[in-house]
């Protein structure tokens, strides 16, 4: 087979100008660190490490994301640790003014303590966090969420709106509690149901806040009392319940009659109210689901009047309006800063006759149970909180594991192989050696030479 | 010469080995000269005289200068160089689109990375107007990216039409180039005496082989020497002496891009005969348009459109910090009405009607529905009784059902598109619809105040906690129509107890002053006012445009309100949603994210350059081969040429000894009879 002269210089050449294309190509590859040069390398492989890159960037906003949430987190937690010790002191001078050795005069000095504790709690409650938002406002962070309204309440302007953060695909977190949820959707009472004497009794009747037992079925409930329907008036009293409808619950025998029916049976004597023991359990509660006793000495009204002297065997008569009444309701909403206002207002009120002492003590029973309720609520969120930053903290590690993971994957997709790629870059460089220096001999090969 | 005559052969030895001598001159001289094929001389007994005892020799001529060349291997190269320089312009220009598409700073996955992560920065933190504000920019950042690598790819674009016009020039010069040589070499043979002139033959050769790196040719050839050169499907471009040309025209149909044109000669008939040309750089340009830069400059338009419908649809669903709903975010088209009632506003997609129409019919097309649209180009045309829509990549053709028989004539969706024409067309007319080939040309952010990002929703629930004593709790409300003249108004619902009981069992909507929404903003529940409620079944309630969930055990008396989201500016529940679209599947028919579809580009591009290299170099190696197997014969080897100028030079000292001892004979003679 003949070669020409002209295509035995083109293989040559051609030789030695792939080698150079191919050194070229791999001195690229280890300027750049990377396999790929451009996307036709490998051109599933540069669409996947894309994929990768978009993961791995969205994964480090996540981790962005995640610290925002922790450092907002932890504001909220530091701010209601501060909320629930306040709270707690006021609990703890709660049953310092509960107790009957102090006077309206010491009182008054512990209202002082009472409304600087109140100022701290709201200012604690409009904290801003690091870019001047209000952190309890809701949605509405740049207003204000807690004020005065300048009757002795207090006004909120916030929402209950709770922002979420995305920690990964998959995972949000609450950034935060609302102003609602946290100080005012609190339940005043013993949390189910809240007990109070009415304003217009004129006995020394207290009414502790009561349990629930059982399921509680949610009404208006009304306990009234009755002069003893046998014996002395200053013997004894006896009791009767009420529902909403004026309905009679208590005593059982009555039940279902209306309050006008069972007045008239006890005026003609064939009804009796239930023994009126002080301090003891009210009977037949349990089955709507409640608890409680009262104690002290209730005032009924009769015509005629009972006094100390009325001779045994007098007839009288009393009227569904004579008597002190005390509610048994479901709990409302109470926020924390009135359960301390409420305080505060207790602590000077009249305490003088037995009955304003009897009215003292009943705020004071109400205003212990509705901070229990709210300190009660304060620790949960913080509890929630915890439970968050947990969560935050676990997604951070697990995020930081995947960018590890995907970033592994992302290299060995794009990255050199330096080892492989320097020994190549050498072989390579030989390769071109030799094919220069076979062109140089063969080239120099001609008859004419010895012509 | 006369018989026997030892001088006359000496001399037609040395004339014969003189011209063989020139011929290997010849071969050497031209050693490097492309296309030269070696040339031998032919050298053959003369026709030997009679005498009476025997045929005396007469000495040696030469016959003809052979040109030494394989008609079968010239063809070989001809047709491999067409397919290599089609296989090198198609890879040279696809990896300049293919480096573009995949580079970290021109690319578009790192902008639209940066922008979704800004997005997150501001739904961490939506009232802060530096997040908002690095957000726009990123925006910015993205379109600009669009827009940059739009350029381009039309600078590309122009690029090609240029490679076009010059390959034609080009083209047209080499086939006048080639007829003129025809009529040379029909002139020469007739001076020759019908011998080849071979020199004016590898010229030639050379000639057609630079026409095929424009084009693939074929040739015929003709009996008196010259060589017909015909394109594409039979089109003439060389006959002889005369030639046809081809034009690089415009079309009127489709300006961006150049066709070519050629008028038949026999018919006088103008046409495009673009799709026919194969091979060569023009065949590597054309595929280039066709299969990279075409469907590289609709798949980003395709993206553009993904992006900002998506977008915008959401963000008009939320509430920016002026307490207004949100506005379009990502804008620079044109909107119509949508052909389907209740919808919002399309964004208008690129269509043209043909130049040649007949009638006045206008086509106007909307984007009906991003997620199937597709980066292909269609042509309508109707038969007078039904509508077909062509798919100009595939040919495949699709039917259209109309939705309203005009005038205007409406369609139903097909591929995303919304089609009407506003008059009857005449059965010949064409419209041309391109949908995905502007807009990444025309994205643009249409916010430049950061208060206008709209992060928050316009709708927020909440319950009335000062009143309520019961569990109940409300949902969020989700919004079923963005566009309802109610939407923000404020609507509370207030349970009671139709046995005047403390928990209750039914409720009423109303509005702030407590008198009752009319029924006919209320879609669920069904009936009159109060709604009955059991706290085991709940409430799923939708007014207004606006749907709630009420759940759980609520008493008399207790209130919820859904209303404005006013002062919402730590609300990110939009800026999420958003965020979401990062991942969403909202591309090619709902499989694909953002990202995937960019991806899908890339693989595209990169592929398509893959093949290209990988096939050039396949072709060169096979036209090497091709090289060298007409080297085999053509080829000029200097060694064997040496070799043989040593021997014809010996030859010749033969010869001309051969004289010198006629001569010397003569002499001998002469001297012998003189006296």
């Amino acid at each position: 087979m003949r070669v020409s002269t002209s295509a035995l210089t083109q293989i040559s050449l051609d030789a030695m100008l792939k080698q150079q294309t191919d050194l070229s190509k791999t001195q690229l590859q280890v300027t750049n660190g990377q396999r790929l040069t451009a996307p036709s390398d490998d051109p599933y492989g540069s669409a996947r490490s894309l994929n990768l890159i978009e993961t791995v960037s969205q994964n480090d906003q996540y981790q962005v994301n995640s610290s925002y949430a922790k450092n907002r987190l932890s504001l909220e937690e530091g701010t209601l640790e501060g909320v629930g010790n306040a709270a707690q002191r006021v609990r703890e001078l709660m049953v310092m003014a509960n107790n009957d050795a102090q006077n309206i005069e010491t009182r008054r000095y512990i209202k002082e303590e009472v409304d600087q504790l109140l100022e701290q709690v709201l200012a604690l409650a409009n904290s801003v966090d690091s870019t001047g938002e209000y952190i309890f406002s809701g949605y509405q962070g740049k207003t204000t969420p807690f004020g005065s309204d300048g009757l002795g309440g207090f006004t909120y302007a916030g929402d209950d709106g709770q922002r979420l953060i995305k920690m990964s695909e998959s995972t949000s977190v609450a950034m935060g509690d609302s102003g609602v949820d946290t100080f005012l959707n609190i339940k005043n009472g013993n949390g189910t149901f809240q007990t109070r004497e009415d304003v217009a009794n004129t006995g020394t009747g207290i009414i502790d806040p009561g349990s629930e037992i059982g399921l509680y079925v949610p009404d208006d409930y009304s306990v009234k009392f009755l002069p003893p329907s046998s014996g002395n008036y200053y013997d004894g009293l006896e009791y009767y319940v009420l529902d909403s409808a004026g309905d009679i619950i208590v005593p059982a025998s009555d039940a279902g009659n209306p309050e006008a029916t069972f007045i008239a049976n006890y005026n003609a004597g064939t009804s009796a109210g239930v023994p009126y023991e002080e301090g003891a359990e009210i009977q037949g509660l349990n089955n709507n689901g409640m608890k409680l006793s009262i104690s002290g000495r209730p005032n009924v009204t009769s015509v005629p009047p009972l006094t100390e002297s009325t001779p045994l065997g007098t007839t009288f008569t009393v009227t569904a309006a004579g008597s002190d009444v005390f509610a048994i309701q479901p709990s409302n909403n109470q926020s924390l800063f009135q359960t301390i206002k409420n305080f505060s207002n207790t602590l000077v009120s009249p305490q003088n006759s037995p009955e304003d002492l009897a009215k003292f003590h009943n705020a004071m029973n109400r205003v212990m149970v509705d901070i229990d309720e709210s300190v009660g609520r304060v620790l949960e969120i913080r509890s929630r909180i915890g439970a968050r930053l947990n969560t935050v903290d676990k997604q951070l590690n697990i995020n930081e594991a995947f960018s590890l993971q995907m970033n592994m994957t992302l290299s060995s997709i794009q990255d050199l192989d330096y080892s492989e790629a320097i020994t190549r870059l050498n072989l390579q460089l030989v390769g071109l050696q030799a094919a220069q220096s076979a062109y140089t001999k063969i080239q120099g090969l001609s008859l004419f030479n010895y012509l | 010469m006369s018989d026997g005559d030892m001088l006359g052969v000496g001399v037609s030895g040395l004339q014969a080995f003189q011209r063989s001598l020139t011929t290997i001159g010849q071969n050497i001289s031209n050693v490097n000269t492309e296309g030269y094929s070696r040339q031998r001389v032919n050298l053959t007994a003369r026709y030997p005289s009679p005498s009476g005892n025997g045929f005396v020799g007469n000495g040696v001529k030469a016959i003809a200068t052979e040109r030494l060349f394989s008609e079968y291997s010239t063809d070989q190269v001809r047709q491999r160089t067409a397919t290599a320089s089609s296989f090198n312009v198609l890879s040279e220009f696809a990896s300049q689109v293919d480096n573009l598409v995949a580079d970290p700073d021109a690319g578009l996955s790192p902008a639209i990375n940066d922008f979704f992560d800004s997005l997150q920065e501001v739904s961490d933190d939506p009232a802060s107007i530096p997040a908002r504000n690095v957000l726009l920019t990123n925006a910015e950042s993205l379109v600009d990216r669009f827009a940059t690598m739009d350029s381009w790819l039309s600078n590309l674009q122009k690029a090609v039409n240029d490679k076009i016009v010059n390959e034609v020039s080009t083209i047209n010069e080499v086939a006048s180039a080639i007829a003129g040589l025809n009529k040379d070499i029909i002139v020469a043979r007739g001076i020759g005496g019908g011998q080849d002139p071979n020199d004016l033959l590898d010229k030639r050769d050379k000639l057609v082989n630079d026409l095929s790196e424009s084009l693939s040719v074929r040739t015929v050839k003709a009996d008196d020497g010259s060589i017909n050169i015909f394109v594409g499907n039979g089109q003439s471009l060389v006959l002889g002496t005369k030639t046809m040309k081809l034009t690089a025209i415009d079309n009127p149909d489709d300006p961006q891009n150049k066709d070519i044109g050629y008028v038949n000669p026999v018919t006088g008939a103008a046409g495009s005969v673009t799709s026919m040309l194969t091979g060569g750089d023009l065949g590597g340009i054309l595929t280039f348009r066709k299969e990279v830069l075409q469907p590289s400059i609709n798949s980003l338009g395709r993206l553009a459109l993904g992006i900002s419908t998506t977008f915008n649809a959401l963000h008009e669903q939320g509430q920016d910090l002026n307490g207004q709903l949100g506005q379009d975010f990502f804008g620079g088209f044109t909107e119509i009405p949508s052909l389907i009632t209740g919808n919002p506003n399309v964004v208008q997609l690129y269509a043209t009607e043909g130049v040649n129409n007949t009638s006045p019919a206008l086509i106007t097309v909307g984007l009906g529905d991003v997620t199937n649209v597709s980066t292909d180009e269609y042509q309508l045309s109707t038969d007078g009784a039904s509508y077909y829509l062509k798919n100009l990549s595939t040919n495949d053709i699709q039917t259209l059902t109309v939705s309203a028989a005009g005038p205007p004539f409406e369609f139903n969706t097909v591929d995303g598109l919304e089609i009407q024409l506003d008059s009857s067309p005449a059965i010949g007319d064409v419209f041309f619809i391109r949908p995905t080939r502007n807009p990444s040309g025309q994205i643009n952010v249409a916010i430049t105040d950061p208060n206008l990002i709209a992060a928050a929703e316009p709708i927020k629930t909440n319950a009335n906690y000062v009143i309520n004593r019961g569990s109940a709790s409300i949902s969020e409300a989700t919004i079923i129509d963005i566009n309802n003249a109610n939407l923000l108004d404020t609507v509370k619902i207030v349970y009671s107890s139709s046995t005047g009981g403390t928990v209750a069992d039914q409720f009423t909507i109303v509005d702030s002053a407590n008198v009752a929404i009319p029924a006919g903003q209320i879609t669920s529940p069904a009936g009159a006012q109060p709604y009955a409620y059991s706290s085991s079944a709940g409430a799923l309630i939708e007014v207004n445009g606006w749907q709630v969930q009420l759940s759980g055990e609520a008493f008399d008396g207790d209130e919820f309100v859904v209303e404005q989201n006013a002062s919402g500016v730590s609300d990110n529940r939009n800026a999420l949603a958003l965020g979401n679209l990062q991942s969403a599947g909202t591309m090619i028919g709902g499989n694909a994210s953002y990202g995937d579809a960019y991806s899908e580009l890339v693989v595209l591009v990169g592929n398509k350059t893959r093949q290209a290299e990988v096939s050039y170099e396949a072709q060169n190696a096979l036209l090497a081969q091709a090289k060298s197997l007409r080297d085999d014969l053509s080829g000029v080897n200097l060694d064997e040429e040496a070799a043989n100028l040593l021997k014809f030079q010996q030859s010749y000292a033969a010869a001309a000894q051969v004289i010198s001892i006629a001569d010397q004979i003569f002499q001998t003679l002469i001297n012998a009879i003189r006296r």
